[in-house]
């Protein structure tokens, strides 16, 4: 319980952080604190998808529900903070290039990505039976994450992007003022929490609907 | 009418007018979202304890 409370000052301080005590970056003006939400809710997306498919493999040695119960919630919230981070982008969009949507490389890739995820719940929810619904849902989930490094890391890259360099630019540098990568690196750092938090919080309201279903 | 954020156009004080309107929207999103998951997480506590004594 103390941890969430500390969970919760931690994140307060960041957005109070990200407004008055880091700078702004040059060229994004204003716009610049979205950095601070933005890539955090992407990261948690990959990561999230990342966790989900380690379970999924999971799966497949054990034959446990709970693996595969833990694969489809990791996705769920994987999908939720993809789309945090595309409709932040968007708004980003708009207010730098003035269209939410430009069908530019990294908008493209990441809307790819969450078909590609949303089919994986689609899939989960139109398979009879635990067993092969469990079973195929894996075996989606682990060809699915095949393409999150291609989307999100290599196609963006590859082409003309109106998208800002990413943290770590071309060169491998990390070009950012301190003062905005401590604010960044604590934001990182929390929605990290978040995301494990949610995840057992989901994960033990499935394990009492488990036991409900199964009760007599 | 331009809506670009960057239209430096806007005057000192209403720029910092608009970050401090912004910081407490997100502020108040965050506390929302944080009050919810919290409470749901108690409950979730409370069920279980008593699934467990049951």
């Amino acid at each position: 319980m103390v941890w969430q409370f500390l969970l919760f000052v931690w994140m307060s301080l960041v957005i109070v952080a990200g407004f008055l005590y880091a700078p702004l970056a040059e060229k994004l003006y204003e716009m610049t604190r979205i950095i601070y939400f933005h890539i955090p809710m992407a990261w948690v997306a990959v990561l999230a998808f990342l966790v989900s498919t380690v379970f999924s493999i999971r799966y497949l040695v054990t034959r446990s529900w709970v693996d595969d119960a833990r694969a489809a919630i990791s996705a769920k919230l994987g999908l939720l903070f993809a789309v945090l981070a595309t409709v932040s982008g968007a708004i980003f969009a708009k207010a730098m290039w003035g269209a939410f949507w430009n069908w530019d490389p990294r908008e493209t890739s990441v809307l790819l990505l969450l078909l590609i995820y949303g089919a994986y719940l689609t899939l989960r929810s139109a398979v009879e039976g635990e067993d092969k619904r469990a079973r195929l849902a894996a075996v989606y989930n682990i060809i699915a994450f095949v393409t999150v490094p291609f989307l999100v890391f290599v196609v963006p890259r590859l082409y003309f992007s109106l998208h800002p360099d990413p943290l770590l630019n071309a060169q491998g540098r990390l070009e950012m003022h301190p003062r905005m990568l401590q604010v960044f690196l604590a934001s990182l750092a929390g929605f990290t929490v978040l995301y494990f938090w949610i995840f057992d919080l989901s994960w033990r309201v499935a394990r009492l609907k488990r036991k409900q279903e199964e009760a007599p | 009418m331009n809506t670009m954020l960057h239209d430096l156009s806007r005057t000192a004080g209403q720029r910092v007018i608009a970050d401090f309107i912004v910081m407490g929207v997100i502020l108040l999103v965050w506390a929302g979202v944080f009050f919810y998951l919290f409470h749901l997480d108690r409950k979730v506590r409370a069920l279980m304890k008593k699934d467990k004594a049951g």
